[in-house]
């Protein structure tokens, strides 16, 4: 495999391995040590925050939740991706009452790879406006 | 030029000219006449949609708005970027009042390109965040 295919498949792994099928025990076959995510405004660093404070919340409340590869750039050492996102909403998060909404918005990442891993990626998504019109906030 | 140098002149181009320089009137070397702009959840159609409805007002509400390029990717007839935009609120926009407020803000958009031409860009930014932290006009 070229450096160009690792590349690829790292990215679409994030997408198809981690998120879509929540195997979160392949980390290290996707990230380096190193990983940091720029998700907004806020940042995760390292294996435990990445999975323990992100991933794992946000799959707890959308247990069902599917990302899809809508774009995909290449360039060296570097990607971007817009997917969109979807899920049923089962359990509180982001301080709203889960009552079955449908969870549907549309994010874009650029990612820095480093030895056909991910070592860093900057991501924004329009999940906020989904969560400011989909329900009453817990108390 | 290769056209992955053209491409890539493009994007700089439009950062530098378009977008820094506030040439509005340029916008036709840039973009297709049919092009189309999914900035979040807004969609902007056409060089009105893309000057006048989008890119004017954010002009006008920061004159000396500035935009860096922070990573430029080039794959065929596609690209991506990541920018760093800065700027002085000067006048009242998206509901924030102006108090002289600095912008600072990152996004990423990714572009398809046709005959030298930006077709069709996705972006997302987190531009919001910064709005819904400033204080609102009344």
């Amino acid at each position: 495999m070229t450096n160009q295919d690792r590349n690829e498949r790292a990215v679409r792994d994030l997408y198809d391995v981690i998120w879509n099928d929540q195997r979160l025990d392949r980390f290290d076959d996707v990230f380096d040590d190193s990983v940091v995510i720029h998700a907004g405004v806020t940042d995760f660093a390292g294996q435990q925050a990445i999975t323990e404070d992100f991933a794992k919340p946000f799959l707890a409340a959308f247990p069902d939740l599917h990302h899809e590869l809508t774009h995909l750039v290449l360039d060296g050492d570097t990607a971007a991706t817009r997917f969109r996102g979807t899920g049923t909403l089962k359990g509180d998060y982001g301080g709203l009452i889960a009552s079955g909404q449908k969870l549907s918005y549309h994010g874009m990442a650029l990612l820095r790879l480093k030895g056909g891993r991910i070592a860093e990626i900057w991501t924004y998504s329009d999940i906020g406006d989904w969560f400011a019109t989909h329900g009453q906030e817990a108390s | 030029m290769t056209d992955r140098q053209a491409n890539e002149r493009l994007l700089r181009d439009l950062m530098d000219v378009f977008w820094n320089e506030h040439r509005l009137e340029r916008s036709g070397d840039f973009f297709a006449n049919d092009a189309v702009l999914h900035s979040g959840t807004q969609d902007y159609a056409g060089r009105v949609g893309l000057g006048d409805d989008f890119a004017a007002p954010f002009f006008a509400a920061f004159p000396d708005l500035h935009h860096a390029i922070v990573y430029l990717l080039i794959d065929g007839d596609w690209a991506a970027m990541r920018y760093h935009g800065t700027g002085t609120l000067a006048h009242d926009y998206g509901g924030v009042e102006a108090t002289g407020q600095k912008l600072d803000h990152h996004g990423t958009a990714i572009f398809q390109l046709a005959h030298g031409r930006i077709a069709e860009v996705w972006g997302h930014s987190d531009l919001a965040d910064w709005m819904a932290a400033q204080p609102q006009a009344a």
